[in-house]
């Protein structure tokens, strides 16, 4: 694994560990922003998933939708 | 991009690096019980392959236009439908196999160079999907059922996926399961290598965690596998193999894991938010990969946002690649194809984004493009930009 990636990985892995605190629901305004979603715009990662999943070796286990590509 | 908040766990969803559809938990888990209709234009396009590395053929790529439609309506208080529209239309030539280059001076190296398809592939893919989504008080099950066309191969699959939320509300356990066939018939079958009808099937399973840290910070954690089985070769791609072309040979077989991990910091003193993506994927062809994606998040003049992302990607190559084959392999395997070769890419996408309001409609508008770059020794590695319009209309 390249360093960059060593690195942001362990960073990753640190701020998962961090110990969480209770979150009353008047305090998930910010967890609630369309920009804190992990997929917020389907058809936007849609279309990059199908991508990278068509242009590189790697896919994400999913039964992408449709299969059959423009993989050539 | 909107001004609309959403449910809270409507943030904690998986990625999208789990079965397909699916989606966020909502905090009260209750549904969404607007009217939803989106739809996004992008225009792919890849560089031309620079001649110092064409052995022959056109060095023009693929071109790629694509129309995307999403439309959600409830069904009832508790179950929506969703249905997923997909229309691409490609055309151009694609790498065909790998030969060495012939030195013109004594002391030359020798290099792969890409024999490019000769003839323009003009295709049309349309792919549907449909999911129908039930609710819960603490939980949502969904099961989605897909279709995909186009000239030479179909696809059809199938999925169950569900979420649980529980810790009041704050931790949330997702799993799905699906299952997909496809038919593959290439155009000219019988012809330069390539069989006549084939098919293939596949199963995935998924399972993930989301879990708030904090008021500004969630994460989430995924596992997903797959199983592939039947013809899983290119019918399109040749081999050199001890000086004579060969069909592109492959295992029947492939069995795939990933990991991934994300998370999501909102910055109150910027009004912005941070996305970090990590994914580790292998398979046993022994190809594996690391991929990092970040981006930045930042609101600005009320309603607009920017989005700039960067992505690292790193493959190892498939156990059975080479560039062409001096000796044969035992058994049986060869295959050119850059996806299975060594190779490093990084791309960098800006995202600009504002929600328009005239009278009682709101309209939220985007534009994006990304650009995607390849490094490797594989002469037909792909470079490419995509530019991406999308609105959403609710009701």
């Amino acid at each position: 694994m390249s360093t960059l990636c060593r690195c942001c990985f362990f960073a990753l892995v640190l701020l998962s560990t961090t110990a969480c605190t209770t979150v009353k629901p008047w305090q998930k305004g910010n967890l609630s922003r369309p920009e804190m979603s992990i997929s917020a715009m389907p058809l936007e990662t849609s279309l990059s998933d199908h991508i990278y999943f068509s242009k590189e070796g790697s896919s994400s286990g999913t039964a992408v939708s449709g299969g059959g590509c423009g993989c050539n | 991009m909107e001004n609309k908040q959403h449910n809270t766990l409507l943030a904690l969803t998986t990625a999208a690096m789990g079965l397909v559809n699916t989606t966020p938990v909502h905090a009260t888990n209750t549904m969404d019980q607007e009217y939803i209709v989106n739809y996004q234009f992008s225009q792919y396009g890849e560089s031309d392959l620079d001649t110092e590395k064409l052995a022959s053929g056109s060095t023009s790529r693929y071109d790629i236009s694509v129309h995307q439609f999403l439309l959600r309506a409830p069904i009832s208080s508790d179950t929506q439908l969703t249905m997923n529209f997909t229309s691409e239309s490609m055309s151009g030539a694609s790498p065909w196999y790998v030969v060495p280059s012939t030195p013109t001076e004594p002391d030359e190296e020798i290099k792969p160079i890409q024999v490019m398809s000769g003839a323009t592939i003009d295709e049309l893919r349309n792919d549907v999907n449909l999911k129908f989504k039930t609710y819960t008080k603490n939980s949502n099950w969904a099961v989605n059922i897909g279709y995909s066309k186009e000239n030479d191969y179909r696809s059809t699959n199938i999925g169950i996926n569900s979420a649980y939320n529980f810790n009041k509300k704050s931790s949330t356990i997702e799993w799905g399961l699906g299952a997909s066939e496809d038919y593959i018939d290439p155009t000219n079958g019988g012809t330069l290598f390539r069989p006549i009808k084939e098919e293939k099937n596949s199963i995935n399973g998924m399972l993930g965690f989301s879990q708030i840290i904090n008021k500004n910070t969630l994460i989430n954690t995924s596992f997903t596998y797959a199983f592939y089985d039947g013809y899983l070769a290119d019918p399109y791609k040749l081999a050199l193999v001890e000086g004579l072309i060969q069909a592109d040979s492959r295992p029947s077989s492939k069995s795939q894991v990933s990991w991934s991990l994300a998370s999501r910091q909102f910055i109150g003193l910027f009004n912005a938010a941070i996305h970090a993506d990590y994914r580790y994927y292998y398979n046993n062809w022994g190809l594996s990969s690391h991929t990092l994606e970040l981006g930045w998040y930042q609101n600005f003049l009320g309603s607009w946002q920017i989005t700039p992302k960067i992505r690292y990607y790193d493959q190892s190559e498939a156990l059975f690649y080479e560039h062409y084959y001096l000796n044969a392999r035992s058994d049986g395997f060869h295959s050119s194809d850059y996806r299975l070769s060594s190779y490093s890419a990084f791309s960098g996408k800006i995202k600009l984004s504002n929600t328009f309001e005239y009278k009682n409609i709101v309209l939220p508008v985007y534009f994006s493009y990304e650009i995607y770059q390849s490094i490797g020794d594989n002469p037909g590695l792909v470079d490419f930009s995509v530019f991406s319009l999308g609105t959403e209309y609710r009701f």
